[in-house]
């Protein structure tokens, strides 16, 4: 079954931790000191936001009808086996046409730094075990990776629940 | 079952994917196309002129694309004739094709202004690979050019053929600014003040009178109306396309602002589909019947097509038609829905050097303009699409925080 | 080194006791808190004010700025400064009681405790130009007392001890106005400096700290080592025992732990009541058996030969072995969780301190005025507990190494025989390449003691004498390192050195706060050649370094011209300035600067190389 990042939305503290680990994930020294030390700047894929007093990551779903496939004039976004949805390591090369980031719902992919290229989660920070950096360096467990179907449907449903009425009260 | 694909670009690769993808092997697939050569993205061939880009590179799909899925490619013939009724497609070199369910996305062709001298060697539409390479092979002999049309298109040729090397470019633009269409005012200032550092001209409130020849036929520049002649060895019409529903009208088939089809994407003709440029669609926010004419809808209309061509019915929801990105150095232009309505706020944000430009319709956001920077973009087009109530987040989006109304979507809606 | 937690066998041993009786330990709970945070990693996150927590994205990606306007070099040096103060304040905090035993001690309050080293008092009286002639003791104590109390807030200028340090090291503190004006006043001054909206210029943050930190290793530690050894004597060479093995089987064993000596001579000398030593053996123990960890185990250990039971990371080992009938502490380095930890056994957690309480401890409040009552009552509860001891769950490991401390300056210009020369001629003609300080803690980030042992045994390997304080010092008890035999280990001129002078190669020195004694050797040194202490080939290194004491140590021996490398990484990354102020700046500052390296090979040929060009400059 294919694993999703899922959000367990009541335990956010927003402390961007993910976000983080998202940015030295996708940098060349791999590590948080060597990346700093090496001057780089890797940007993250996944976005820390409040709405009222929730905060909560959000990160790509990588749709099952993704509108970003359907958008990309490159060719470039693409999906991989694992239901990944990614713009590198395809056929085709991102032009920065920002087609996708037009079409994406949740506002989860932007440019690089230098405006050359789309970025998007695209799973490349998995480790040994197949866990992704944002959910690793989660520390209250808000990030789950697991299969929809192992994570309680009912849970999922109460948390939105909750949350929605936070976010319903603040507005 | 044998399916039949006339068009190679994003209808009809699409299609041949969905096919492949939901329907499985078994079925027999050809494709017929005009164009030589391999399917390529036709949104990057300002980039090819620019130097930016190879054919190689513009590629949508690699080269064993079709080998691999088992499709048979007829490239470089053009489908003349559709006999719905024998259920054949007629080819321009006499063959005859068999089909069980045909998809037409034989997508559209530019407008050509019915000036003189418009058939001058060195006057040019950029819709084909082929146009552009023969652009390309001009493009180094000439110092002057000019641009006939302050669309997207124009822009964008314009801005390629001044960083291929140009000396002068210049655009003639018919309405009293650039993309009149796609941006409010102040957004267009934006996209103008960099191309026009960028080294562009432009011209405003202007029609072209005749293209003007010089010996052995070769553009030797442009006449306006006004009188004014502007000397270029170089032209490009970009005044808009027209959708390729002849075929289809031709064998009976009701057209409109381009094949008339149903919400599954089939024609008038029975087993006949169609997908993309070459059909109308009904705009979701407008309601009114326009042309396709966009890459995104050419690409998930070949999907539903092909599904409901599978016997799947999947009906195809209204479609956003405006629906733009473009990038111009380094201001980025993201224009969705409607330019104009009840409610219109707007503010430049000069922390991130970004104008944005809401259009509300009661509830409901109708419609946005980003220019600068893009990023969140695909908030605002989502709540464009889905008309969910969005007045409650107007101040989040005018300043550009989209992920906040993102989550708020999210944990509202899933 | 990271397939193991310790290199220490008992601590190896006593993690698998854990493991199997389902016992947390710090390396567990280390392991439970990954990932930590990377802008606490990187200093990037301030908690100084309200309108925050701010935090700032070290890739440039995120906001750059807190609400107020600071960026992420402010943000790091401020969090820097806060951590030196806070390190300075305990030092200090720890030398003013000290002080103020001695106080008391002079008005007949403290009737338990003595004036030892009547010598270091009149030395110190002197330094203090406070008249000995015709005065008695407690007169002269008293008025010295008074006379250093007010160190910690004067108003003269500047503290009396900074002017042990050579004349070229004062000129270079007097012109980028490091000299610490009142230990007191400058961590007070740090915290208002990095109140919201204070100081928000890096260099001028990190310059305090520096001056901060002055106050602290010339002013209050050094304070708490010259009156420690005036109330329980100048330590002279002792041999003992260490690790865990000294924890006896059949005694009742109450192990000392904290910072202070205050309490712990009076345990010492409580312990050996032979009407408590009478009540342990009726309750069938064999006798009371003390033993130290931590600082307060070097304290005890210096002077009187008490066994170590461990550094740092041992501490909650020592309680697995369930063996202890009382853990007594004081203040610094004691973990919270060893009252939870304590309740599984039948082991009495006791804090002294009314600046230290715990969770899970009898609190037996200690003070001066009745010191050795005190002491017997808390040892009383110790004897008492013995026969709750369950000897089903004690498990003991046998591993036990002797060791010789007790090297203070008086003791080492003794074993020269009353003068640094002929130290200095060894380090002359090369038999000792240079001296390398090796001080700090332990950290679950890195094996336990790796980084120590490998530094040490590199450096006397290449002919580098080592001394060392603290948890550090404990290290190489427990090794074998603190032993004349260890000069085997040693380079050949180092060795001859040791064999020569009877001393191992790796001398202790003392606990944390005696790291001034080192520097007292090394400004006596410079004195001696007539150069600063930056010239000499000296270095520093906290290898397994973490609490905020080490903060303060590496900022003012850094400020006192040597160069110091760290073997965990401080939280100043988040800042390139900050950064390069530290590792480089600083050099042309105040003559030292600081290295991280986490590898102790490299962390020693860093060492080496610094060493080496000294000498050259030197022409030696």
């Amino acid at each position: 079954m294919q694993k999703e990042v899922l959000i367990n939305f009541d335990r956010c503290l927003g402390c961007r931790s993910c976000q983080l680990a998202c940015a030295v994930a996708h940098s060349t020294a791999g590590n948080l000191f060597g990346a700093i030390l090496n001057g780089e700047k890797p940007r993250t894929r996944i976005f820390v936001h409040q709405v009222g007093g929730q905060k909560a990551p959000l990160n790509c779903r990588h749709c099952e009808d993704a509108p970003c496939i359907d958008a990309c004039i490159a060719g470039a976004m693409h999906r991989q086996e694992d239901g990944t949805v990614t713009n590198v390591g395809g056929e085709q090369q991102c032009t920065a046409c920002w087609m996708c980031v037009m079409v994406c719902p949740y506002g989860v992919i932007r440019s690089d730094a230098a405006g050359t290229m789309a970025l998007k989660c695209d799973r490349e920070c998995r480790d040994e075990a197949g866990v992704p950096a944002c959910v690793r360096a989660c520390p209250t467990g808000a990030l789950v990776y697991a299969g929809v179907d192992e994570y309680s449907g009912r849970r999922r449903v109460d948390v939105l629940a909750r949350a929605l009425q936070q976010v319903s009260g603040n507005f | 079952m044998r399916f039949v694909i006339a068009g190679n670009s994003a209808a009809g690769v699409a299609a041949v994917e969905t096919l492949r993808r939901l329907g499985g092997r078994q079925n027999h697939i050809t494709v017929v196309t005009d164009e030589p050569g391999e399917t390529y993205s036709r949104c990057m061939l300002p980039d090819l002129l620019a130097g930016k880009k190879t054919e190689y590179s513009i590629r949508l799909r690699p080269p064993d694309f079709y080998r691999k899925l088992g499709v048979e490619l007829l490239g470089g013939v053009a489908a003349v004739a559709l006999q719905p009724g024998e259920k054949k497609l007629l080819l321009q070199d006499g063959r005859e094709l068999a089909y069980d369910r045909l998809l037409v996305a034989t997508g559209a062709r530019p407008v050509l202004p019915e000036v003189p001298g418009a058939e001058a060697r060195g006057v040019f539409t950029l819709r084909t690979l082929t146009d552009a390479r023969l652009i390309a092979s001009l493009a180094p002999r000439v110092s002057r050019a000019v641009i006939a049309g302050g669309g997207l298109v124009g822009l964008k040729t314009a801005y390629a053929l001044k960083t291929a090397g140009l000396d002068g470019v210049t655009v003639v633009v018919t309405s009293p600014r650039l993309l009149i269409r796609q941006l409010d005012e102040e957004a267009a200032a934006l996209v103008e003040r960099e191309l026009r550092s960028a080294g562009i001209n432009f011209i405003y409130n202007a029609r072209i009178k005749a293209f003007v020849t010089g010996s052995g036929g070769d553009l030797a520049g442009v006449e306006l109306e006004d009188g004014r002649e502007l000397p270029a060895g170089l032209a490009v019409v970009a005044k808009g396309v027209r959708p390729n529903d002849t075929l289809v009208g031709e064998a009976g088939g009701e057209t409109g602002k381009g094949i008339v089809v149903d919400r599954y994407l089939r024609t008038t003709l029975e087993n006949v589909y169609a997908a993309g440029d070459c059909i109308q669609v009904t705009d979701r926010v407008t309601a009114q019947k326009v042309s396709s004419a966009l890459w995104t809808l050419a690409f998930e209309q070949g999907r539903y097509a092909a599904a409901n061509m599978l016997g799947l019915a999947r009906p195809y929801p209204a479609p956003l038609t405006r629906l733009n990105s473009a990038r111009f150095g380094t201001v980025d232009v993201i224009s969705v829905g409607r330019l104009e309505g009840p409610e219109v706020m707007a503010r430049y944000d000069p922390l991130r050097f970004t104008y944005r430009r809401l259009v509300f319709d009661g509830e409901r956001l109708a419609g946005f303009i980003l220019a600068g920077k893009v990023d969140g973009a695909g908030v605002y087009t989502a709540l464009v699409k889905s008309g969910r109530p969005a007045w409650t987040y107007r101040r989040q989006l005018l300043e550009g925080r989209a992920g906040s109304v993102a989550l708020s979507n999210f944990l509202t809606f899933h | 080194m990271k397939d193991t937690l310790s290199v220490d066998p008992a601590s190896l041993k006593m993690l698998e006791i854990a493991r199997e009786r389902g016992i947390e330990t710090a390396w567990d709970r280390y392991l439970a808190q990954q990932p930590q945070c990377g802008f606490g990693e990187l200093g990037l996150c301030c908690r100084n004010c309200n309108m925050g927590p701010c935090r700032i994205d070290p890739f440039g990606d995120g906001p750059q700025k807190g609400v107020c306007g600071a960026t992420g070099d402010i943000i790091v040096a401020r969090n820097l400064l806060r951590m030196i103060a806070a390190g300075a304040a305990a030092h200090s905090d720890h030398g003013r009681d000290v002080v103020e035993t001695v106080m008391r001690v002079a008005t007949g309050e403290a009737k338990d405790y003595a004036i030892k080293d009547e010598n270091k008092l009149k030395a110190l009286a002197a330094e203090f130009n406070i008249n000995t002639e015709g005065r008695t003791v407690k007169e002269i104590a008293k008025e010295l007392a008074e006379a250093v109390l007010e160190e910690f807030g004067t108003r003269k200028g500047y503290i009396q001890t900074v002017e042990r340090v050579p004349a070229k090291r004062k000129e270079i503190w007097e012109r980028l106005g490091l000299l610490p004006r009142g230990i007191d006043r400058e961590v007070v001054e740090a915290m208002h400096r990095t109140h919201m909206g204070v100081d928000n210029d890096p260099a001028n943050l990190i310059l305090h700290g520096l001056r901060c930190s002055i106050s602290d290793g010339w002013g209050g530690s050094l304070l708490a080592t010259e009156f420690s050894d005036v109330l329980f004597g100048t330590p002279q060479p002792v041999k003992g025992k260490s690790n865990l093995g000294v924890i006896c089987k059949n005694a009742v064993n109450i192990l000392v732990h904290g910072h202070e000596p205050i309490l712990s001579e009076m345990l010492v000398a409580a312990a050996k009541d032979p009407e408590l030593v009478a009540a342990a053996r009726a309750r069938g123990a064999d006798g009371i058996n003390l033993v130290g960890m931590c600082c307060t185990g070097n304290e005890i250990l210096m002077r009187h030969g008490i066994p170590a039971a461990g550094n740092f990371l041992q501490q909650e080992l020592a309680i697995i072995t369930g063996a202890l009938e009382a853990v007594v502490v004081d203040v610094q380095c004691i973990m919270p969780a060893l009252g939870q930890l304590a309740a599984c056994y039948h082991t009495k957690f006791i804090s002294t301190s009314p600046k230290a309480k715990f969770p899970g401890a009898v609190h037996v409040p200690f003070d001066e005025h009745h010191a050795l009552d005190t002491a017997r009552e808390i040892i009383r509860l110790a004897v008492e507990n013995y026969p709750n001891r369950n000897k089903d769950r004690v498990f003991i490991p046998e591993d036990i190494t002797e060791y010789v401390a007790g090297f203070s300056v008086e003791a080492i210009l003794k074993i020269l025989g009353g003068t640094l020369n002929p130290l200095i001629d060894a380090i002359k003609n090369r038999s000792i390449r240079g001296i390398a300080a090796l001080v700090g803690c332990n950290n679950p980030k890195i094996t336990q003691d790796y980084n120590h042992l490998n530094m040490v045994k590199e450096l006397i390997a290449k002919d580098v004498l080592v001394v060392e304080t603290g948890c550090a010092a404990i290290a190489s008890a427990k090794a074998g390192l603190l032993l004349p035999e260890a000069a085997e280990l040693a380079g050949p001129g180092l060795a001859g050195v040791c064999r020569a002078l009877g001393i191992p190669p790796v001398l202790h020195m003392g606990s944390c706060v005696d790291i001034s004694r080192i520097l007292v050797v090394a400004a006596a040194i410079a004195g001696e050649l007539g150069v600063d202490i930056a010239d000499l080939p000296v270095a520093g290194a906290a290898p397994e370094w973490v609490s905020e004491k080490a903060v303060s140590i590496g900022a003012y021996v850094v400020a006192s011209g040597i160069f110091t490398v760290l073997g965990t990484v401080p939280a100043v990354l988040g800042s390139k300035v900050v950064t390069e102020l530290l590792t480089r700046q600083a050099k042309d500052l105040v003559g030292g600067y600081f290295a991280v390296e986490t590898d102790p090979f490299r962390a020693a040929e860093l060492i080496i190389n610094h060493i080496d060009e000294k000498r050259a400059a030197l022409g030696i």
